[in-house]
């Protein structure tokens, strides 16, 4: 099974695709795929069958999604809570991701015709070393390919994410790249795994529950929740099209509410930088010491970031050329 | 270059127009029931008798600690309809109540939710809490009715949290900045014991009032296990579909990653 499919759409699919595009269509798909047990116990097969048609469900989502315009896919394929399922489970899912994964570096050349970026997001320390060398691989091979994104979640939880971020932001302020003063929001959503990445504009969760389960917490405030109750392998372009309808129908209230927080935490920076000001220079303070404030700052926040994204990929190299030598 | 775009558009435009259209029909049609229903009883329909809460919570296997009510838009400003809520929420036993909206309407209501709380008749203390951008907590405890009648005896204290965007990810941008300056390793339980939520547990339901379902910047950190629910708006919000919520949520199975 290949990561880039190609279907021919029905002529009732491709009207209402061309119906959908005719409005706003969301740029980030968020995806938790729930049901692949349930859906195996229902067709009678074993738990990995599930799963591996999960993947193949994937697959064509990503494809159903370049159709549609929706150019950057995330999906939640293991939680680090998921390590505690029974060992065959966990085994056979990694086995999973180690073909997947040879198979993507088979079909590099493929992936870079289409475009697929795909990043890993999630602790990869937690994976086993096998996996977490093919995934090194993985993101190196297709880091440069920017038309459309896959960001898949493995060994990730939000609470992680959160956690390290912040640790990434101590060890900087510790070696006096950064400033405590400068920590703020859009820092620290920098620091996140997903880095970089637009918020998803829509959530779709499949099998009926309705929780996020620690994906995407940060990233998914101002996104529109769609809950269905289909299980994740009997997905189909239409459930699909149904959640981007629904997202259509609240696109204006959901925009007005991510504008608004944007410039509220603008306000926050803009606040913070001329009390910062006050501090150093006293009471006499003129706006340009702190546009030169702000200015030091953002240098300073661009410094670290840069080499923040250096270590990382120092550190996916290292990973890669594990077990060569 | 495509003959067909003005077709798809007016399709487009006709099917939004026609789910608007059925919403709104189906509006109506919830707003001359609750008319009839008004007529008929002489009731006060938002008044439910306390003993019919206690007895539909025995029914249900467990019910929530903490409850989030996200408000979309307008709808923080029904304080007297959100009052209602509580109670009922209280009548399920719940010990920590969320109140959100994004700007803060909440929160600059504050006295006409304290006086609202005050009128409900119910024999609880309310203890009314939220946070100002210095991160200094604002409380007022203010007594329901029939508690106020027989004063001596002790009674169930509440929380109810009035929350604003600031609370969610710039609660956390600020508790990164505290984490830092200590310079030490940093911990899950660490930054939960800097979030305004300290001493609660999380939100088990939260229910988003008013369309879509979104948390829109609802407590990040906090909702990781939360189920979400939603109710199109305040006025269309009634015990029934309070009930209906709090049923679901009790059938649900949480897994925790097994």
């Amino acid at each position: 099974m290949t990561w880039i499919v190609e279907q021919d759409r029905t002529w009732a699919e491709w009207a209402a695709l061309r119906v959908l595009r005719v409005g706003p269509v969301p740029n980030h798909l968020a995806i938790i795929m729930d049901g692949n047990r349930r859906f195996a116990r229902k067709e009678h097969k074993d738990t990995l069958a599930g799963h591996t048609q999960g993947f193949h469900k994937l697959t064509e989502v990503l494809c159903w999604c370049r159709d549609l315009g929706i150019n950057e896919v995330t999906a939640y394929a293991f939680s680090i809570e998921n390590f505690k399922r029974s060992k065959q489970e966990v085994d056979g899912l990694m086995d999973l991701a180690a073909e997947k994964f040879a198979k993507l570096l088979e079909e590099k050349e493929k992936l870079a015709k289409h475009g697929v970026c795909i990043r890993v997001i999630g602790d990869l320390d937690l994976l086993p070393p096998r996996i977490r060398k093919l995934t090194a691989e993985a993101i190196l091979a297709t880091r440069l390919n920017t038309k459309c994104f896959l960001n898949l979640a493995l060994a990730y939880t939000s609470r992680e994410e959160i956690t390290s971020a912040m640790n990434q932001l101590s060890q900087g302020v510790d070696k006096g790249e950064l400033l405590t003063s400068d920590i703020c929001e859009e820092l620290l959503e920098k620091c996140l795994h997903t880095r970089g990445s637009r918020d998803p504009d829509l959530l779709v969760r499949t099998s009926g529950e309705v929780r996020l389960s620690d994906f995407l917490l940060w990233q998914s405030g101002f996104s529109c929740l769609f809950f269905t109750k289909v299980l994740w392998p009997e997905f189909t372009i239409w459930h699909l099209f149904g959640a981007v309808f629904y997202y259509q129908r609240h696109y204006h209230t959901l925009t007005a509410a991510r504008q608004e927080s944007l410039a509220l935490r603008q306000c926050i920076v803009e606040e913070s930088d001329i009390e910062n000001c006050h501090v150093k220079f006293g009471e006499k303070v003129s706006q340009e010491h702190i546009s030169a404030y702000t200015s030091a700052r953002q240098e300073r926040v661009q410094n670290f970031l840069s080499n923040l994204h250096k270590i990382r990929i120092d550190n996916l190299q290292q990973i890669s050329n594990e077990g060569e030598d | 270059m495509d003959v067909l775009l003005p077709v798809f558009q007016l399709l487009y435009f006709v099917a939004h127009f026609l789910a608007s259209l059925a919403l709104s029909v189906i509006d109506t049609f919830f707003h001359l029931h609750r008319l009839l229903l008004r007529v008929y009883s002489f009731l006060v329909l938002a008044r439910v008798p306390p003993g019919r809460l206690q007895a539909d919570a025995a029914q249900l296997k467990k019910v929530p600690q903490h409850l989030g009510l996200v408000c979309v838009g307008q709808q923080a400003h029904h304080v007297a309809q959100l009052s209602t809520v509580i109670s009922w929420a209280i009548g399920y036993g719940v010990h920590y109540v969320s109140l959100y909206d994004a700007h803060g309407v909440l929160k600059r209501k504050r006295p006409a939710l304290l006086g609202a709380l005050r009128e409900s008749d119910s024999d609880v203390l309310y203890n009314v809490v939220s946070y100002g951008r210095d991160r200094h907590p604002d409380r007022d405890v203010v007594a329901g009715k029939r508690a106020e009648a027989n004063g001596t005896t002790r009674h169930r204290e509440i929380t109810v949290n009035l929350l604003s965007q600031a609370d969610g990810r710039s609660n956390l941008a600020s508790a990164a900045r505290r984490l830092c300056s200590e310079g030490c390793k940093i911990t899950a339980a660490m930054i939960e014991s800097r979030l305004v939520t300290l001493g609660q547990p999380d939100p088990d339901v939260v229910i988003t009032i008013g369309e879509p379902i979104s948390t829109l910047g609802f407590l990040p950190w906090q909702v990781r296990l939360s189920e979400f629910f939603s109710t199109p708006s305040l006025s269309r919000f009634e015990y029934n579909s309070f009930q209906t919520i709090l049923r679901r949520y009790s059938k649900c199975e949480q897994r925790f990653g097994k």
